[in-house]
């Protein structure tokens, strides 16, 4: 394996190990050893989600906007062979296969027992080796509409983005990752293939591997298999522009009625100017996800008070995600009272920020973040995804029980005092139809 | 690490009604145990639901929500939940335990027992006043499971597809949600809904399955310890249900504010786990519509271009098949013409070698990946004994293998329309 240079990171916590390889197109491999498993899977993805709508590509002199709904339409799109739909051929293997694009990823991915090369060829292949038929372009428009129309009589889902476009005034994420009926018509071949040139480069992509399976022959086969336009490394560079986003909110509230049974509720907060990328952006990322836990997981005397008011029902959750530049909370759940909610949530955060964190709390946290994420070691599928999440972001995953371990205390006070800005704050409520 | 044992579950009596099965494994890096309580589906449906959600409430030792939960932070993580599976006309509650195994914990901290012990008070021994449940905590579950079972309309798919049972079995226990009838929920109260749990707890037959890098032996002697209380009076659940005749078809047509129309069809056949070719129907179902090859899938989506999912689903335990299709509301002809066609062209044996073969490798993929999925293993190997059947991964996979086109055809010949539910705007 000629022209390739091969790490190993470990973890002694986990007792697991993660071999990694540069091709020389600049693609990174990376092979986690699964020994007595018998799922073999693989992903492999790009850096590549719907937020990246104005970009200057390699070549090209000035940054241009694309169609809203893109980067999904391009996976669709690469499902499309001339040796027929890739689904097809990875069934007439037995493997199972999906593909998924993110705000900020796209990730094909395949899993199978038997037959692991042939399928891992076909990946490659198909992710590498694009054709843009005009005439399936169309036809995939009436399939992704129906795809869009879907999720708009999902409640979940629209009162999600109804919090993402109140809170967001110009960046991309209030945007909905399939796009509008309108704006995938606009989609063509051309565009499809200039996203396809700027993102779609080795060095914008990841290959995971896991499984039990013989790591030479995993990196021989994936160098010899990958053409990933060899010698592209150098000329490979890309520029994408998001649009500065004001510490203000859109709109404080956003309302749909729906067919649900009951309301569905949301809290957002915004925030600007977020890393994005390496250790800042994990303590970060970390001490938020704990300071949420602690202030309205199950364990919280927040959740204790709201559900034993029934102002919240069992689905009542807190999450925090932060991706190109901005980061946003979203708290809440199913409730009879939306304003009551709201009212007693921002009380509550109120008194958070007076009250601080108690040692013997952060400790038990501490133990329960340790466990779920020692459980989740348990998924091939949780490796490979979150592995390839974290390397987009310049970060090793074992990295993450480390910064756990070593996280402070007055990190995690720091995000409470400043996660919660009254400027950055919107609502959004699903009210049902009658 | 791969060895012969680790595909089966050995099985142990802990005393009459209790039996214990353990998958002794190096793959996971916490302990698994699932716990089923096998019931009947029928007007108790409501209460045996709400029981573990007052359950959840409070134990002797930790009497609150909070108390629980802090509980199970402390024992690093470790996760309860309880779950209701409708199998055919059982009603099975179970419960789910899982605690990162002790060689993975700083010090090697042993967290597993204190879970377990916790998981048997959570059951056996909850808070209590005056011998009842608290009457405050009950009203509040109440209200929860009604929004709960009100709720099954906020997400479409599953909406139609229980809309389209109930259609279809208006006459059966099998038309019962699992989740229960809001209905019912006044006339329950503290009292009646601790005589409920008293009634089923120690009486139903309860399957415990574990799934670890534990010993066999050690683990047996733990869960005796625990887990080893003979059931009381003997309860029994129904035998299999009869076969219901397909009438003339019915068609049912409801209106909600919708932007997609939902298309259902369910069917009987009468192949079940214990009854008929089984094995054929398993891959009929593949062929029609479990794979992304398979005829309504490629039909529906990618020929016509008129849906993003066109599925069909097999029930095993009273020989029903189910087809399900987001669509636009304008195409319903349509979509109805190409799904029936589906149907018929499979009762032709209009089977190509392709179709045969991808779902031949599907199932047999599946079968193979499914060893490494213990949470999945348990269930299945639950369901097959539930039907006096065991579960025998590599006979089972031998088996589909050897199914040809002319039985699958057989078996679809079998397939019966009985209704059409079309949910649109």
């Amino acid at each position: 394996m000629s022209g390739t240079v091969k790490n190993v990171f470990r973890n002694p916590t986990l007792q697991e190990e993660v071999q990694h390889a540069v091709l020389p197109s600049g693609l990174r491999i990376f092979f986690c050893p699964k020994p007595g498993f018998q799922k073999k899977y693989a992903c492999y993805s790009a850096y590549y989600g719907s937020v990246d709508r104005l970009f200057r590509g390699p070549g090209e002199s000035q940054p241009a906007p694309v169609p809203d709904g893109i980067a999904h339409f391009l996976e669709h799109t690469l499902f499309e062979t001339p040796q027929g739909n890739v689904s097809d051929l990875f069934s007439r293997n037995g493997a199972y296969n999906n593909a998924a694009t993110s705000f900020s990823t796209t990730t094909y991915l395949f899993a199978s027992g038997d037959r692991f090369y042939d399928n891992l060829g076909l990946l490659i292949d198909f992710v590498e080796n694009p054709v843009f038929q005009p005439e399936k372009v169309e036809k995939e428009k009436g399939i992704i509409e129906q795809e869009i129309y879907r999720y708009r009589d999902d409640p979940g889902w629209v009162g999600y983005m109804g919090l993402l476009e109140s809170l967001f005034q110009r960046h991309p994420i209030r945007i909905d990752i399939a796009g509008t009926p309108e704006s995938i018509r606009r989609i063509d071949s051309e565009t499809l293939h200039r996203c396809y040139r700027a993102f779609y480069h080795p060095r914008n992509m990841i290959l995971f591997v896991i499984g039990d399976l013989e790591s030479e022959a995993v990196f021989d086969f994936a160098a010899r298999r990958s053409k990933a336009r060899a010698g592209a490394a150098r000329s490979w560079e890309i520029e994408r522009s998001y649009p500065p986003e004001p510490a203000e909110v859109e709109r404080e509230r956003f309302e749909a009625r729906m067919e649900v049974a009951l309301p569905k509720f949301l809290l957002g907060f915004k925030e600007v100017g977020v890393p994005s990328s390496g250790r800042e952006f994990l303590s970060r990322e970390l001490a938020t996800e704990f300071a949420l836990d602690f202030l309205f997981s199950r364990a919280s005397d927040a959740f204790q008070e709201l559900y034993q008011a029934q102002l919240v029902l069992d689905d009542f959750s807190a999450s925090y995600h932060a991706c190109a530049g901005i980061g946003y909370v979203a708290v809440g759940g199913e409730t009879p009272d939306p304003e009551g909610l709201q009212r007693r949530l921002e009380e509550l955060i109120a008194g958070f920020r007076e009250r601080g964190l108690a040692t013997e709390d952060f400790e038990r946290q501490k133990r329960k973040f340790m466990g779920g994420f020692i459980r989740c070691f348990n998924s091939l599928e949780f490796i490979a995804s979150h592995y390839t999440y974290y390397r987009f972001h310049d970060l090793d995953l074992f990295e993450v029980i480390d910064t756990l371990a070593g996280l402070g205390k007055d990190l995690i006070e720091e995000r409470i005092q400043n996660l919660f800005s009254p400027q950055g704050k919107a609502a959004s409520v699903i009210l049902p139809k009658n | 690490m791969s060895s012969p044992a680790d595909l089966r579950f050995q099985r142990f009596p802990l005393c009459p009604g209790v039996h214990l099965s353990i998958n002794s494994t190096r793959k996971l890096k916490t302990v698994l145990v699932k716990l089923f309580f096998t019931g009947d589906l029928d007007g108790s449906v409501t209460r045996k639901v709400l029981v573990p959600m007052a359950l959840r409430r409070g134990t002797r030792n930790f009497p609150t929500l909070q108390a629980i939960a802090r509980h199970l932070e402390s024992l690093y993580g470790a996760s309860l939940a309880d779950g209701v599976l409708k199998i055919g006309e059982w009603h099975v509650i179970s419960f789910r335990l899982e605690a990162v195994n002790g060689r993975f914990l700083p010090g090697r901290q042993e967290v597993f027992q204190d879970a377990l012990r916790f998981l048997k008070e959570m059951i056996f021994d909850p808070f209590l006043e005056r011998g009842s449940f608290r009457a405050q905590e009950v009203a509040q579950e109440k209200h929860n499971l009604g929004r709960l079972i009100e709720s099954l309309v906020d997400d479409k798919d599953q909406y139609a597809a229980e809309r389209l049972i109930r259609e279809m079995c208006p006459d059966e226990p099998y038309r019962l949600y699992e989740y229960g009838d809001a209905a019912q929920l006044p006339a329950i109260d503290a009292a009646g809904l601790t005589r409920e749990w008293g009634a089923w707890v120690r009486a139903y037959p309860l399957e415990i399955y574990v799934a670890g890098d534990v010993e066999p032996v050690a683990m047996r002697d733990l869960f005796a310890g625990v887990f080893g209380e003979p059931r009381r009076n003997g309860f029994q659940p129904a035998g299999l249900p009869p076969p219901v005749a397909a009438g003339k078809t019915r068609f049912v047509e409801e209106r909600l504010a919708v932007n997609q129309g939902k298309l259902g069809l369910g069917f009987r056949h009468g192949i079940t786990y214990a009854r008929g070719d089984f094995e054929a129907a398993v891959l009929m179902n593949g062929i029609l519509g479990s794979f992304s090859h398979s005829k309504l899938f490629q039909n529906v989506r990618e020929k016509a271009s008129l849906a993003y999912d066109a599925h069909s689903a097999l029930e095993k335990t009273k020989g029903l098949l189910f087809i399900l299709s987001g669509i636009a509301v304008g195409n319903y002809q349509k979509a109805l013409d190409i799904i029936l066609a589906q149907v018929e062209a499979l009762k032709r044996g209009d089977i190509s070698e392709a179709e045969l073969g991808s779902t031949r490798e599907s199932f047999d993929n599946q079968l193979q990946m499914l060893k490494d999925n213990f949470s999945s293993l348990m269930e299945v190997d639950f369901v097959w004994r539930r039907h006096g059947q065991s579960f025998d991964l590599e006979s089972y996979r031998r088996r589909l293998r050897e199914v040809t086109g002319e039985r699958i055809a057989e078996a679809a010949r079998k397939l019966e329309l009985d209704t059409v539910y079309f949910l649109r705007n």
